[in-house]
């Protein structure tokens, strides 16, 4: 969501109403809300402008924004109040969201782990890993860290390389490790969503295209934590 | 003797799997790929390969032949992506559909199209609009909104559980 604020001298009702009716987008006797008359600002052509300058009056502006806006599956609202100012609030939706990604690698595809709750990552030490004793828990520094190791969590079986790493997560107060084959490093990442078909796997939020145009998937941390809190016995 | 619901000429894409003709209502279609790199989204069911990079869009791929029975395909230089616009859950969505050769747009007039037959098909009836015949040829036409019903294509699939052993 993004709010934009002013503190000017808000939008004039009357003028947009009479404009309104001049262009008859709106008949004398129709009765409109604050709320329809501030929408009315966005129709093509429209503007209440004295005079046109280089980059204004036209009437061309609002309603370009409204109808990239309505491409892009998102909302916009006008609210203001005279002498006051005005503040247009826009919603897009999750389809554009940017997230700061951690890039990793599981057999032969990219996933990205949301960086804000990764801490750390460290090499699974294969010794380390033997005194674990077939349970998943890791030693680092002298605190066991539960992981979950997402080769065997999504069923890929090409062949695991000997070093494997172990990506330390916060989440919800929690240090859960997650075990990939490499880290490949920070990636922005724009989201895109799966579509309907994958709207059953809760532990992916989503997919991103990668500088290459390849597709590496979006894991939510927060779910697969659920997963691994199920399976943890000490 | 033709089908109830098909009432005027279209056009229809034809395409073959596993050496069948079978077509698809171009008003469907968008537009069809070279193959290129699906990206695998794990514990689905094997019919759905994964995902691709369409201009920037992320749109799933499925396996026609794995869905109908068959046996999967083989990746050779006529292997396409078919991009179809269909009806999932209200909403209008992209889809590709793996095909082991695109042939053409043809016309079928509605007396060109017989019913499905009962049995003889490798696949299930009710995925067929009708048989049309053009040139002494067989073509299945598929009816689009029975064969990606959304519950079979939804399906996450668990994976087994290992023992938890370390890989050796």
């Amino acid at each position: 969501m993004i709010t934009i604020q002013d503190d000017g001298a808000g939008l004039n009702v009357e003028n947009i109403l009479k404009k309104a009716r001049e262009k008859g987008l709106v008949s004398e006797n129709d009765d409109l809300s604050e709320k329809e008359i501030f929408k009315l600002i966005f129709a093509p052509g429209f503007s209440t402008a004295q005079t046109v300058t280089s980059v204004s009056g036209r009437g061309v502006g609002m309603d370009v924004v409204k109808r990239t806006i309505d491409m892009l599956r998102g909302t916009i609202e006008v609210d203001s109040q005279p002498g006051k100012g005005t503040i247009i609030t826009l919603k897009l939706p999750l389809t554009l969201a940017i997230i700061n990604g951690l890039l990793v690698t599981i057999g032969q595809d990219f996933f990205v782990l949301p960086l804000m709750s990764v801490q750390e990552c460290v090499e699974m030490d294969p010794k380390e890993k033997e005194k674990a004793k077939g349970r998943n828990i890791l030693n680092v520094r002298g605190e066991i860290v539960p992981y979950i190791r997402l080769r065997d969590h999504f069923g890929i079986n090409d062949i695991a390389s000997d070093l494997e790493h172990m990506v330390i997560a916060d989440v919800h107060s929690k240090r859960i490790g997650f075990v990939v084959d490499n880290v490949i490093g920070g990636h922005q990442t724009v989201i895109k969503t799966l579509g309907p078909i994958f709207r059953n796997i809760n532990d992916i939020s989503g997919a991103t295209i990668l500088g290459d145009g390849t597709v590496a998937l979006i894991l939510d941390t927060n779910v697969l934590l659920e997963k691994v809190d199920q399976s943890i016995n000490y | 003797m033709s089908v109830p619901g098909i009432t005027q000429t279209s056009q229809y894409l034809t395409f073959i799997l596993d050496q069948e003709i079978y077509a698809m209502d171009i008003t469907q279609v968008r537009e069809v790929l070279d193959f290129t790199k699906i990206t695998k989204v794990p514990r689905m069911p094997d019919f759905i390969k994964g995902v691709i990079n369409l201009r920037g869009g992320v749109v799933p791929v499925v396996d026609l032949r794995l869905k109908f029975g068959m046996s999967q395909a083989q990746k050779t230089v006529d292997t396409c992506i078919i991009i179809i616009e269909i009806n999932i859950q209200e909403t209008q969505t992209l889809l590709g559909i793996m095909a082991d050769s695109v042939q053409e747009v043809m016309s079928m007039e509605p007396d060109q199209i017989e019913p499905a037959p009962k049995i003889g098909t490798r696949l299930k009836t009710e995925f067929i609009k009708g048989m049309g015949k053009k040139n002494d040829e067989f073509i299945i036409i598929l009816d689009s909104d029975k064969v990606f019903s959304t519950d079979e294509l939804t399906i996450v699939q668990e994976v087994e559980k290992n023992t938890g052993a370390i890989q050796a």
